[in-house]
């Protein structure tokens, strides 16, 4: 009987395996004594065979079902997620330095990150520094180039402001806007110098008043053009208005094509998607650095007076010309600091020269009035 | 059962270099640069195309007069209503460079209207500066001696003053009044009897101008021997100015405005009247404008005026002499000398009495 075990077992082997294979435990549970039992290491290494088959096999579904949850969300989160990012970048506050590095590094980001597919800027912004202001207008030109950039502008986008956002292929604004434009530079009246034996020319404490004013037209040709070249298909008004350098109401602009059309950062996000061609996004914004000045830096020196300052405390002095809205100009360089008119005349003088035209004949007195307000500085 | 090191390891390294070769590869094949952006367009950028129009330098102020010495009475107001158009009083970051005052400062009011007064001079006239009511020598008194009258602030002229000079004007005196935006009001005061009027706001051109809206480009209406040889003059700030049946003697460009209603037109900026000559603005005498267009073309004719024709024959009546004139706010004595009731107005009078 037992002798006729191993032969008449071995047929039955692949039945075994296959239950095995089914799963059916209890069958090769049984058998497990009975190979035993016919011979010594050749029994063992079949047992042996038998169990690291079975157990390799569910080591590795298990791996692999732990293998398939840790890429499962990947692959969900690819089929599902969204197929790209509309960066949302601010524009606040005074434009100088600190604003133009925070633009031009998101709208870098945004040109070199493939998910990012398109761009709103949020602009809240009054203008500031001119060179500042055309330096985020290149990098909205060069990102324009490549994504679609909207602008969305509440109260103020007007000029350095409005300069930096001419590039963008749609501005949307707030009907109640109430800056929009503003085309123009500004800064104290042209006067000359007088001797300073403390400079090596006579040019280095300031030039002569016509380069002064050449300049300064310049500069604002230089904002012009750079308007006319962006939005001369939109805007409706000849050059000599827009030199007019008025900044327009929201609802304004969007007659005269400052702006093209009524809208909010949200609506501008949802635009730019789509114009980008992605109907499934997420929202990447970029607020501004809290430690950036919310203006130009100013100086009050021992005498009262007001200068601009730079980031490392140098000062740029009270003669840098200006690309700032009338309604930005007192957050941007202080109450301190007087847009002087053509004649140089500080404002005790505009109203001497009312009083003088209502008093008439009492002229004299009112003049000297005013000399001593201004303490006889010309002399 | 033995481990075969060698294949082992071999087969390691062939795993590993396909695995990164297939990387590699696929990098190459699959990577997509960044989007090539295109440059900035920078064409309008380049000083031709922003740089502004302005006029030509270098005129030369020249008198034709051959006249006998003349006096000439200048009356510049204080250092505040001084000398519009330019002319800051204000300092240009000198506060703290006590080195500037080694050698010189910029100058004062007079420096404004430097080019006529040396015009004057050089053609072997006088020149008297009037430095205000407060002053020791009336105006009457000293027009009495003169021939010619220069303000460039009449709404600094004391009422008794602006009397003298009326009567100046009236005895035939020639005058010469600049009246900068602003002083609308005090010109029509001191002009109406000579029907001469300025009106509000100021004139202002975006087209035709000498590198700002507010240089306008004026040019004579006709001849005349204050536009004499003059094509085009550039005044940094004008007003506009009218007279009673007379038309202007210098007008702006069809292409200017008016600032109180934008209307674009031509608009008078100088009127004659008899011996009354009245400039919307004083800037084109100042040293800096002087050169620019033909001003010194004007600037010369303006001196020819004044020192042309027969002396005035003017006669100031009683008041004439010390005392004569009152500044306001000053009464007069029993002996009828001037007591100013506020001393400190005449130390704070910076222009002085100078006289050259």
């Amino acid at each position: 009987m037992s002798s006729e075990d191993p032969p008449s077992r071995t047929p039955d082997e692949p039945t075994d395996d296959a239950e095995v294979a089914t799963g059916d435990r209890s069958t090769a549970t049984r058998s497990a004594p009975s190979a035993g039992r016919s011979s010594g290491d050749n029994a063992d290494a079949t047992l042996l065979d038998r169990v690291e088959t079975r157990h390799a096999v569910g080591v590795a579904a298990v791996l692999a079902v732990a293998a398939g949850l840790l890429v499962a969300p990947g692959v969900y989160g690819a089929v599902t997620g969204p197929d790209g990012t509309v960066a949302v970048v601010e524009i606040d506050g005074s434009i100088d330095s600190a604003t133009a590095q925070h633009v031009e590094d998101n709208l870098r980001d945004a040109r070199t990150n493939d998910s990012i597919e398109a761009v709103v800027l949020e602009v809240n912004s009054g203008g500031g520094l001119p060179a500042q202001s055309e330096r985020m207008y290149a990098a909205v030109d060069r990102t324009a180039s490549v994504m679609p950039v909207y602008a969305a502008v509440d109260t103020l986008g007007a000029s350095g402001a409005y300069l930096a956002i001419a590039p963008a292929d749609r501005i949307y604004v707030a009907p109640s806007a109430q800056a929009v434009g503003s085309v123009g530079v500004a800064g104290t009246a042209p006067a000359p110098n007088g001797p300073n034996a403390g400079t090596t020319g006579p040019d280095k404490s300031g030039s002569d008043p016509d380069t002064q004013r050449e300049r300064r037209q310049t500069l604002a040709n230089l904002f012009i053009e750079n308007v006319i070249e962006q939005r001369g298909d939109e805007i409706e008004l000849d050059r000599e208005a827009i030199a007019h350098a008025d900044a327009y109401l929201g609802t304004e602009a969007v007659e005269n094509g400052f702006a093209d059309e009524f809208g909010f950062v949200d609506g501008a996000v949802a635009d730019a998607a789509a114009e980008a061609g992605i109907d499934d996004y997420a929202v990447d914004t970029r607020r501004t650095e809290s430690p950036v000045p919310t203006s130009i830096p100013l100086l009050e020196r021992d005498d009262g007076t007001v200068v601009v300052a730079g980031g490392a405390e140098e000062e740029l002095g009270d003669g840098l010309v200006l690309a700032v809205a009338p309604a930005a100009w007192d957050e941007t360089v202080g109450d301190d600091v007087v847009m002087t008119s053509y004649t140089g005349r500080l404002p005790a003088d505009g109203d001497a020269a009312d009083a003088e035209t209502t008093a008439g004949g009492d002229g004299d007195a009112t003049t000297d009035d005013a000399a001593a307000a201004n303490g006889g500085d010309g002399e | 059962m033995s481990v075969d090191l060698r294949t082992t390891v071999g087969a390691f390294a062939l795993v590993f270099l396909a695995v990164v070769g297939v990387a590699a590869v696929g990098g190459v094949v699959l990577d997509d640069a960044p989007p090539e952006t295109e440059s900035v367009a920078d064409d309008h950028w380049q000083l031709d195309s922003v740089e502004p129009e302005t006029v030509s330098e270098g005129g030369e102020v020249e008198m034709e007069s051959t006249e006998p010495s003349n006096t000439v009475v200048v009356h510049l107001g204080g250092v505040t209503a001084g000398v519009g158009g330019g002319t800051s009083i204000l300092p240009i970051e000198d506060g703290d460079a006590p080195a500037g005052a080694d050698i010189g400062s910029l100058g004062g009011v007079q420096r404004g209207v430097a080019p006529l007064t040396a015009a004057l001079v050089e053609n072997g006239h006088e020149v008297r500066f009037y430095g205000g009511a407060a002053t020791a020598e009336p105006l009457s008194s000293m027009l009495s001696d003169a021939d010619a009258f220069v303000t460039t602030t009449p709404g600094a002229l004391s009422a008794t003053d602006a009397d003298a000079v009326e009567s100046f004007v009236d005895a035939g005196g020639r005058t010469l009044v600049t009246s900068d935006p602003g002083g609308a009001g005090a010109l029509t005061d001191f002009g109406s009897p000579f029907g001469v009027y300025g009106e509000a706001g100021y004139v202002y051109d975006m087209e035709n101008n000498d590198a700002n809206y507010l240089s306008v480009l004026v040019e004579p209406t006709g001849p005349g021997t204050l536009t004499a040889g003059v094509e085009e003059v550039v005044l940094r700030g004008a007003a506009p100015i009218g007279a009673a049946g007379d038309s202007a003697t210098l007008a702006t460009a069809e292409t200017s405005r008016l600032s109180t209603t934008r209307e674009a037109g031509s608009y008078g900026v100088a009127v004659r009247s008899d011996s009354l000559a009245v400039i919307g603005d004083s800037s084109f005498l100042e040293p800096e404008n002087a050169g620019r267009a033909d001003n010194g073309v004007l600037i010369g004719n303006v001196a020819d005026f004044l020192v042309t024709g027969p002396n005035p024959d003017v006669s100031f009546g009683p008041a004439t002499g010390t005392g004569g004139a009152v500044p306001p706010g000053a009464t007069i004595s029993p002996g009828g000398t001037t007591t100013p009731t506020d001393p400190s107005e005449n130390e704070t009078d910076p222009s002085g009495n100078a006289t050259a």
